[in-house]
């Protein structure tokens, strides 16, 4: 009786001891399968970082950060489930990251330093040569103003400098800076660091997937929208009514002041941090932005002299202005500017001028040279009514005058036509006035060559006509020099282009003129409003009607620009010359481009000579210089290959005795050593004593095969007896399939070897002790293995020298999916090996495989896709763990090689079309191009 | 199930997850917890129409009265929220709610702050705007460690 009652007992008690080890075997399988999640995720980022470092396309600092920030936390996630199943046994794995990821966040996080100095100064005070507290250009702006005939009383202001003797030339027509002052990047860095902003202008970016062509028009009015409602901080405000009101005082102060219109107007200038403008290259001013901020009433508006104005509406109304400047630093083109630049938006400053001007009658900008030919020395002024902006943003009409620079003739005149917004151009009855007359175009370029003479560099200017028929300065640059060569004429390029071309296609559109050289070909895309924007393909042709500079955050996409109506001094003809795009503006003898140019169609836009050509004519295409791409060397990039430095490269090898867990020196070695260490964690646990009889079977294919499974949770269909498995019993999808592979091409044994091939055999094995299979780990001495769960096979198999890693992860889940083979080892010596695995990736890669070769290491993978095809690319696995075994036998037999390289791409062809066809054939079954449950 | 099998924090709602309409598995209770509540309404509904139901806080106060009132599986939580914030919330979470799983949801790109999230016990650490089936696979493996976690604590202490 007594016997009767304890077996139920021990059964019961067996029953509870099967059950929590299949519980413990679950979640250590549930681990393990988040190491192999976050390991692959690692690497699928790490190659997504490798793609932005070869820089074809720009992007951000936003950009950057989320690489590293995923890298980071999938490492980490690496770690730590590693950590669960092997617990403390390799702390230092948590030091080694801690140490790296303080390395990386030093490069990617480190925040430019808190600004001191003062936050308001008056032009030309001598404090603004400190570093960065202002724009080089509005620096020398203050030195310009000093050296150039100040207009009387102004001299005060700069009462450093000692050019206020010339003072007192009232009423005589020249060229001057006006008064005013400069809010330093000083105080526009409080106003970003003020209650977060900065900050939450990066969440935004963030949030919406960082900058990207087709979030820039909602992603930039929704951070403006952020800075025009900002607080400006105390100090700032106080610091800014202080300047504005001594400025106001000074004007004030002035002969015959009353009665004048007066405005303060603001410009802010963005650039990046560190051009210091004392080294006078003319790049000193490169990566610098103008914004055209609004102008205000220079007075407070009170009701009258007399009484005393609202002070408060004042101030509100000043800091709005300046905000409005401000927020000018992300419209859709000042961010894709950047973009492009690869300026980090952190180490750009900003700071604002402010200049007291009577309301002009015109404004616009000049050259003292041709931004497109080097030859040409006449100084070209355009001009527009109101203020200069106008010029630049090409919305308006502009002027053209060429003043020649001996004599100041003005040599050619072109008025742009006066044009109405409602009716079109306006009828040639009415006489179109110059926006300039002769006298005053001779003033703008006077004033354009005494800054060239001062500052000894081809210059571009801001100007402004005042009331009183004085030219004000506003800004100043170096002109950038004419990148290429340009023909002089069209008729000179013709006969260039004949020695290339037979015959060149009769153009679409020719009388154009060029605004940025050189030739390029892309399909058409008509812009017509900006909603139109969303949808611009990369590469494509950019045919807009009229210049503005909106266009310009299209430049980092487009191709090429072709504008109905432009002058090369607006700011699209500028960007595009910097970015070396081919830019061609009308008007064109045929007519509009917007109606003659076909959407998609294909073009070659000839920069150099104004033409537009049908189709892709290759002869212009090769002899243009190629736009530029300012990615490589910009601070951007420098920071993510910095950081790249500690993640990327992979320093271990795991057969070296060196593969340990301190020798760690990036986040890919951590990643790589955490996912060996996981799967040998797996492995140990299964085969424990206690588990093995359970879990450790050998495989039986009719009759029993030398590969060994081991069950990590659910890779049986329930509790096998006896020392073997079945292979129909085993329920791991991504095994049957490799093994399907494995044994769909018998093996024909070892190819026949050269004598020498042979040789080297024998001598590898004598001489490497590498190749001695005692002095391997434990894990590939004795046998082969499969793991297996469901979803998951890991196969370790060694012929000889010769070592296959196949691991596999398959299921519902598209994105999780991977195929890795890995191949090292072989008998012969080096060079064969190193052959061999260049040999079996050439293979793998016809199927879609990516392939790293280290030495003679071959790691294959391919990842990302669905069940099916994942199942397809494993039974490719299975037949190469099969087929490559002593091929660095015959590495140095070309014919055989090349042979062997054909029969192994047919079987395998084979293989996948006959998956295929056993599943067209059974039609009952949903379609998948290998059935895992048929029968094997 | 329907397309919207959400319950709100405030009104209560279904106190279990139920079983996948297809597979009959069982279903985590997802508690969303984001100051903006475009964003977890949003997510709500999509959770909804693959047959998750899914309550929704405005922030992590919110999000521990809902836990202690009607509990759930997996939390799904924003790091920038007004008040507590998402990483004292985590916090709370993992000390006050053993076997609640929590994955942090960031509009920074903020490594430091991942890191300590992680470190905190936070199940996952993802960028927005997060890919919806990434976001889903993570919510089924953590629901996955907390039946698991929940089992092994249950055999600990019978």
């Amino acid at each position: 009786m007594g016997l009767f009652c304890w077996l139920p007992f021990r059964r019961k008690r067996r029953d509870e001891e099967r059950a929590a080890a299949e519980e413990a075997f679950a979640a250590r399988h549930h681990r393990f399968k988040l190491v192999l999640n976050a390991w692959a995720k690692l690497q699928e980022v790490m190659t997504e970082m490798e793609l932005a470092l070869c820089c074809v396309h720009p992007f951000g600092m936003q950009t950057v950060r989320s690489l590293c920030t995923r890298i980071t936390t999938q490492v980490f996630q690496c770690i730590r489930q590693l950590d669960e199943l092997a617990p403390g046994r390799y702390p230092e794995l948590f030091a080694r990251f801690d140490a790296i990821q303080a390395e990386v966040s030093a490069i990617v996080y480190g925040r430019p330093a808190t600004m001191d100095g003062p936050l308001a100064l008056p032009f030309g005070h001598p404090d603004l040569a400190q570093p960065d507290l202002a724009d080089p250009a509005l620096t020398r702006l203050g030195d310009l103003r000093a050296a150039l005939a100040p207009r009387g009383g102004d001299a005060a202001a700069s009462g450093a400098s000692g050019a206020s003797g010339v003072s007192g030339l009232t009423g005589i027509a020249g060229g001057a800076v006006p008064d005013g002052f400069i809010v330093t990047a000083a105080a526009c860095q409080r106003l970003f660091r003020h209650q977060g902003l900065q900050e939450e202008i990066g969440r935004r970016v963030q949030a919406s997937g960082g900058i990207r062509p087709d979030n820039l028009l909602d992603l930039s009015p929704s951070i403006v929208g952020l800075i025009q409602a900002a607080e400006v901080p105390d100090e700032v405000a106080d610091a800014l009514m202080d300047a504005l009101s001594a400025l106001r005082k000074r004007v004030a102060a002035r002969p015959g002041a009353r009665g004048r219109d007066m405005r303060l107007l603001l410009r802010g200038r963005v650039w990046p941090q560190g051009s210091t403008g004392t080294d006078a290259t003319p790049d000193d001013d490169a990566g610098g932005m103008t914004l055209w901020g609004p102008s205000i009433p220079l007075f407070e508006e009170g009701p009258g002299p007399d009484r005393q104005p609202d002070r408060q509406t004042d101030r509100q109304r000043v800091l709005g202005a300046l905000r409005a400047t401000l927020a000018l630093k992300y419209s859709p083109q000042a961010i894709a500017y950047r973009r492009n630049r690869g300026l980090r938006d952190a180490g750009t400053c900003v700071c604002v001028g402010c200049f007291a001007v009577e309301a002009p009658v015109a404004g616009g900008i000049a050259y003292t040279g041709n931004p497109l030919h080097a030859r040409d020395t006449s100084v070209h002024v355009y001009a527009a009514r109101g203020l200069s902006e106008a010029v630049e943003d090409g919305a308006h009409d502009v002027d053209a005058y060429h003043v020649c620079r001996a004599g100041g003739s003005v040599r050619l005149r072109s008025i742009a036509p006066g044009t109405d917004a409602a009716s079109g151009p306006v009828l040639p009855v009415l006489p179109v006035l110059p926006v300039l007359n002769d006298a005053e175009a001779r003033a703008v370029a006077e004033l354009a060559l005494a800054v060239e003479e001062r500052c000894g560099l081809p210059q571009e200017i801001d100007w402004l006509l005042e009331p009183d028929g004085s030219i004000s300065l506003l800004h100043a640059r170096p002109l950038p020099a004419p990148r290429a060569h340009l023909p002089e004429s069209y008729a000179e390029s013709e006969a260039e282009d004949a020695a290339q071309t037979e015959c060149p296609p009769p153009a679409l559109l020719d009388g154009g003129i060029t605004a940025g050289p050189g030739v390029v070909a892309g399909p058409v895309h008509i812009v017509r409003q900006r909603d139109d924007v969303r949808g611009f393909p990369d590469g494509a042709v950019l045919v807009v009607a009229r210049d503005l500079a909106d266009w310009g955050m299209l430049l980092d996409r487009a191709a090429a620009v072709v504008a109905e109506r432009g002058r090369i001094s607006s700011q699209l003809a500028a960007v595009a010359r910097e970015f070396g795009k081919p830019a061609v503006f009308g008007p064109f003898r045929q007519g509009s481009p917007l109606d003659l140019l076909e959407q998609g169609a294909m073009v070659t836009v000839h920069g150099d000579v104004g033409v537009v050509y049908p189709g892709r004519i290759e002869a212009f295409i090769e002899s243009a210089p190629h736009e530029c791409n300012f990615m490589p060397g910009s601070p951007v990039l420098q920071a993510l290959d910095a950081a790249a430095h500690h993640m990327l490269p992979l320093t271990l090898d795991p057969d070296s005795p060196d593969f340990k867990s301190a020798n760690c020196r990036t986040f890919h070695d951590l990643g790589r050593f955490c996912h060996e260490k996981a799967v040998a964690e797996m492995f140990r646990f299964g085969s424990q004593q206690r588990h093995a009889p359970q879990r450790v079977k050998q495989l039986q294919c009719d009759v029993p095969k030398q590969f060994w499974v081991v069950n990590l949770d659910d890779g049986f269909d329930g509790e096998v007896n006896g020392p073997l498995v079945p292979i129909a019993r085993v329920t791991s999808v991504p095994m049957r399939t490799l093994w399907r592979g494995m044994n769909a091409v018998p093996w024909q044994g070892p190819p026949p070897v050269d004598a020498k091939g042979f040789l080297s055999v024998m001598f590898e094995a004598t001489a490497n002790p590498h190749l001695d299979p005692a002095s391997q780990s434990a894990f590939f001495t004795e046998r082969n293995y499969f793991m297996v769960s469901r979803n998951y096979c890991s196969l370790h198999s060694r012929f000889g020298f010769h070592f296959v890693a196949v691991e596999s992860l398959v299921g519902d889940r598209t994105p999780e999916n991977y195929v890795v083979f890995q191949l090292r080892g072989g008998a012969a010596n080096i060079e064969r090996r190193v052959r061999r695995v260049e040999f079996v990736a050439g293979l793998l890669g016809e199927f879609g495989f990516a392939c790293t070769v280290r030495r003679d290491a071959l790691s294959a993978r391919i990842e990302n896709l669905p069940q099916a095809e994942a199942l397809r690319m494993l039974l490719v696995a299975g037949y190469m763990t099969i087929h490559t075994r002593q091929l660095d036998m015959i590495m140095n037999d070309g014919p055989q090689l090349a042979e062997r390289r054909t029969t192994m791409l047919a079987d395998c062809r084979r293989l996948l079309e006959e998956a295929d066809q056993a599943v067209a054939v059974d039609g009952a079954r949903p379609r998948r191009a290998v059935d895992p449950a048929a029968p094997i | 199930m329907t397309d919207t099998p959400t319950s709100d924090a405030h009104s209560g709602g279904a106190p279990s997850g139920g079983a996948h309409p297809d597979s009959g598995k069982p279903l985590p209770r997802v508690l969303l917890v984001d100051d903006e509540p475009e964003s977890t309404e949003m997510l709500a509904l999509r959770l909804g129409k693959r047959g998750f139901p899914a309550a929704r806080a405005a922030s992590g106060e919110e999000a521990l009265e809902h836990l202690a009132r009607e509990g759930a599986d997996v939390v799904v939580m924003d790091v920038k929220m007004p008040g507590m914030g998402g990483m004292r919330a985590l916090q709370r979470i993992r000390a006050e709610f053993p076997g609640v799983e929590v994955i942090m949801l960031s509009g920074h790109a903020d490594m430091e702050v991942a890191v300590e999230g992680m470190r905190l016990g936070a199940f996952g650490y993802l960028m927005k705007p997060t890919d919806f089936d990434e976001l889903l696979f993570k919510i089924e493996d953590a629901y996955t460690q907390c039946q698991l976690d929940r089992r092994a604590a249950a055999r600990k202490t019978p």
